[in-house]
């Protein structure tokens, strides 16, 4: 179990190192554009598909992290009114959930993408064939499932959040 | 049963969902397709939960979230903030609350032009509530005032809920603008006094530092010359019509890197964890936006506005008495669904009803931005709320939601102001145009 | 559930007020009134359904039983319907709405139905083509647009400027007016109805006719709700469907650029019309766009050419 967990701790904080390319890239490319125009009035072809999937990536491939690292949001007032045994068995109970609604998150996103390929689509400026697109936000989507599925199992589920695991801290 | 019928029930389970401790984006999301669900069937469910996560992380516009919350995170990494916080405690100081005075002066000032209340706190928090924390303020205070100075944005144009209610009411967009100006001003001061009074009454716990003199007051004010430069290139770029907001935001990352290393404050470490912090939040930020767009797709289609509209209208209600019934709604539902999800429900349904009772369309957008702003930090569902939260983990959102109570105040006050003075919102339209 | 079907939800990515969204709410009232009343009809207006890319989806996911589908905001798609937008390219008599979108609902039967495949399309539509709005920069010549930063959205519309020597700038429609003001954009392509709607008028000084090039636009029901409904209520819908109704609608549209056209001369917008010969040249200028287009979508569809013919003839 424990070697489970490492395991998906290591594959959620490649996928975060990603993110966090990808999000450099985002700073880069619309930088990079704007001079272009500002200086040659020639922008840069593209830049509107390029940041598009540079989100994508950015904001899919940190959620595997968000969720190891527990940093989601969650509404904890009940944690004063309840004993901390309610809280532990709720937060047990949700991370069950979450894994139950990324797995159909995950499995919905399938039809798009095979509709994509099937009918040719493709992104607005470069053309790109859109379900390679499709394909990278699945990548992310798989790392969420993933993360989930450590948490719901973890034992330590219901204690203080691990900080930091993710990212290998 | 009816879908407004079922509409009622899902909100309450979410409620409820919210209150047992259910991860916010993971309630959103539920709701939103076990209605679908329910409603429609498997396939339409599905067909939500296949498409809406795509097609909101790929979406151009959202990249100004990311880019805004790094520039602020590379703004802290580098000691930017500090150096302006330190710079406003001078400023201010003898003054109670002066801290929140500057961060609602500033989180004005930067929503103003990025226009999304979203960025701006979490620019804003940041870059303030560390050193309000530092300089003894109470966290609910502190995140309060982040909370409330960062929905001033949207009102104060450029103004994405203005731009979208333009396009949903077919108005001028700057007419609207023009409206919205002189009621951003003023709700800006409302925050402010309710800041101030809090501060009075606090009893001690939001400290005061020594009065300085004039002199060192305004000397002081140009210590922080980079983040001054930073932020006039970001926002004069916007102003004056070099940049868009997006690429603002990028430009200002890039240029608080560049500025981080030129003046070796930013190192490669604290770059990389820039980053890290700022992928981390914005992917939270993402999950809640997929999850509240789920939940407005489903909102939408019980067409519970209407009926509860239509209910009103048959009890044969006065003009000022719908009105009324309008604005407890959209405080009703701002407490679950977000900006731009309600104004896309609500807009196209209200709109003929206000103007079917003499009401102005474009003092009605200056009214919805409002409420809209309520509904940002409005227990228990307020993104705002949930910005500051997500990047501080270990303020206790109770506080922040204690906190917040008085600064509701200011809106609220604000539309019983307008409706006595609709002028406050048409006069600069009708000067103007 | 069968019981439901009889509401039917029509989608709308356009706002409420737009002559799409208001034809088919006139359209789902005329449907409710020759049904007597069997058949109600709900629009979701403003893309409370979903965004304008997935208008298509929600009619065969059955999110939505009709709606209205923008063939370019899913590139790729409706490679076939999108050939009817190519630049300067409309039947032989004329380039107004009404005769373009009659022609182009009448040959979606043998051309467009694969494309369209799990609805039923209503009617077609072909806007009137989007013309070159400026700001200041009198457009009496083609080369006077070179270097010009124009707005457009959409892969004819950017391949159109860039031949010209213009740059395309994605610019959204509603922060077009404080694009011209500030000079962020010089121009923005538009129909004229578009440059009334988003009050462009004091911002323009010039229009260049004659338009470049067109949207086109399906108004689509879902095939599964169709076939769901009694023989009497789809009878009714046949005969609501069909090339007169694309006429119809694209004679509102007509009209609506005939007001736009008012509108700007009301601010003291300029039209512009091109000379023969510079007409002559755009047309050389785009022709190898339209052919290349055409072969593209000829690898996947042997009938491309012979659809475009058929529609600009
Ligand atoms: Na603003
Ligand atoms: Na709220």
């Amino acid at each position: 179990m424990q070697r489970v967990y490492r395991g998906i701790s290591l594959f959620a904080a490649a996928q975060l190192a990603i993110s966090q390319l990808a999000l450099l890239g985002m700073v880069l490319a619309i930088t990079a554009d704007v001079a272009m125009r500002a200086l040659f009035n020639s922008p840069i072809r593209g830049t509107y598909d390029t940041v598009g999937i540079l989100l994508a990536i950015s904001a899919l491939y940190a959620v595997a992290a968000v969720i190891l690292e527990r940093r989601d949001i969650v509404i904890d007032l009940i944690d004063g009114f309840v004993p901390p045994r309610v809280s532990t068995l709720l937060q047990r109970i949700w991370a069950i959930v979450a894994v139950a609604a990324l797995c159909f998150l995950f499995w919905s996103m399938l039809q798009p993408m095979l509709e994509a390929k099937r009918y040719g689509d493709t992104s607005l400026e470069l053309r790109l064939p859109l379900w390679l697109v499709w394909i990278v936000a699945l990548g992310g989507m798989a790392g969420a499932v993933l993360a989930a599925v450590a948490i719901a199992l973890s034992p330590a589920t219901g204690s203080a959040p691990v900080q930091g695991e993710a990212s290998g801290e | 049963m009816t879908n407004s019928t079922l509409g009622l029930i899902v909100m309450g389970v979410m409620f409820v969902l919210l209150l047992i401790r259910m991860p916010v984006w993971l309630a959103l999301a539920l709701c939103g397709l076990g209605g679908n669900f329910l409603m429609s069937g498997m396939g339409v469910s599905k067909m939500i939960a296949g498409s809406v996560p795509f097609d909101q992380v790929t979406n151009y516009n959202l990249s100004v979230v990311p880019l805004f919350i790094l520039m602020g995170e590379v703004a802290t990494s580098s000691r930017l903030s500090s150096e302006l916080f330190q710079a406003a405690r001078v400023f201010f100081s003898g003054l109670r609350g002066g801290l929140a005075i500057a961060t609602i002066g500033a989180s004005g000032a930067f929503g103003t032009v990025c226009g999304s209340s979203v960025a701006t706190a979490a620019t804003m928090t940041r870059i303030a509530l560390p050193e309000m924390r530092r300089a003894g303020y109470g966290d609910g205070y502190s995140a309060a005032s982040v909370a409330a100075g960062g929905t001033l944005g949207i009102l104060i144009p450029p103004s994405i809920v203005l731009v979208i209610y333009a396009a949903i009411a077919e108005q001028s967009l700057r007419k609207l603008f023009a409206a919205a100006f002189l009621p951003g001003m003023a709700l800006a001061l409302l925050y402010i006094a309710v800041a101030l009074i809090v501060a009075r009454f606090s009893g001690g716990r939001i400290p005061a530092d020594p009065a300085a003199t004039l002199g060192a007051r305004f000397k002081a004010l140009l210590a922080p010359w980079q983040f001054i430069l930073l932020f006039g290139v970001t926002i004069g770029g916007i102003y004056s019509g070099i940049f868009s907001p997006n690429e603002a935001a990028a430009i200002g990352s890039f240029g608080a890197i560049v500025l981080g290393f030129a003046t070796r404050r930013l190192t490669l470490i604290g770059l990389r964890a820039a980053l890290k912090t700022t992928a981390l939040t914005s992917a939270m930020l993402f999950l809640i936006i997929i999850g509240a767009t789920m939940l407005a797709n489903f909102v939408v289609q019980t067409k519970l506005p209407e009926v509860l509209i239509a209910t009103a209208q048959g009890l044969g209600l006065g003009r000022y008495m719908v009105m009324l019934l309008i604005i407890a709604l959209y405080l009703l539902l701002g407490m679950f669904l977000e900006g731009i999800g309600m104004v896309l429900i609500t807009v196209p349904v209200f709109l003929p009803v206000i103007v079917g009772f003499g009401f102005d369309p474009v003092w009605f957008g200056v009214l919805v931005v409002i409420v809209v702003e309520i509904g940002l930090i409005s227990p228990p569902v307020g993104m705002n709320i949930f910005i500051i939260q997500a990047q501080f983990r270990d303020l206790r959102i109770g506080d922040i939601y204690a906190g917040i109570l008085p600064f509701l105040l200011a809106p609220l006050v604000l539309i019983l102001t307008l409706f006595f003075f609709p002028q406050i919102a048409l006069w600069l339209p009708q000067a103007l145009y | 559930a069968p019981v439901a079907a009889e509401t039917l939800k029509i989608s709308s990515y356009l706002p409420p007020k737009h002559a799409f969204t208001l034809a088919v709410e006139a359209w789902g009232q005329e449907l409710s009134q020759k049904t007597n009343g069997d058949i109600t009809v709900e629009v979701f207006p403003a893309g409370q359904l979903g965004p304008v890319n997935r208008q298509f989806d929600l009619v065969t996911a059955g999110a939505a039983d009709a709606a209205i589908v923008l063939h370019s905001a899913t590139p790729g798609r409706f490679a076939m319907s999108e050939l009817a937008g190519l630049p300067l390219s409309h039947p032989a008599a004329g380039d107004l709405s009404t005769i373009s979108s009659e022609r182009l609902t009448a040959l979606a039967p043998d051309y467009l139905a694969d494309e369209h495949a799990g609805t039923k399309i209503i009617w077609m539509a072909v806007t009137p083509p989007l013309k070159i709005n400026l700001a200041k920069v009198n457009p009496d010549s083609l080369e006077a647009l070179k270097g010009l930063r124009i707005r457009s959205a959409g892969q004819v519309f950017q391949s159109v400027l860039e031949t010209l020597g213009a740059s395309p700038l994605p610019v959204p429609p509603a922060e077009v007016a404080e694009g011209l003001a500030k000079g962020i954009v010089d121009g923005a392509m538009f129909p004229f109805e578009a440059d009334m709607a988003f009050d462009l008028g004091p911002e323009l000084d010039y229009s260049l006719e004659p338009g470049v090039a067109s949207a086109t636009f399906a108004f689509v029901m879902s095939e599964k709700t169709y076939d769901g409904l009694s023989p009497e209520t789809r009878a009714v819908i046949d005969a609501m469907s069909g090339p007169a109704r694309g006429a119809a609608f694209g004679a509102e549209w007509d009209k609506g650029e005939n007001a736009g056209r008012a509108y700007l001369g009301e601010n003291d917008v300029t039209i512009v019309t091109l000379s023969e010969a510079e007409q002559d040249k755009l047309q050389g200028m785009v022709a190898p766009i339209i052919d290349a287009q055409i072969a593209a979508v000829g690898k996947d569809n042997p009938d491309a050419q012979a659809f475009y013919d058929a529609y600009t003839q």
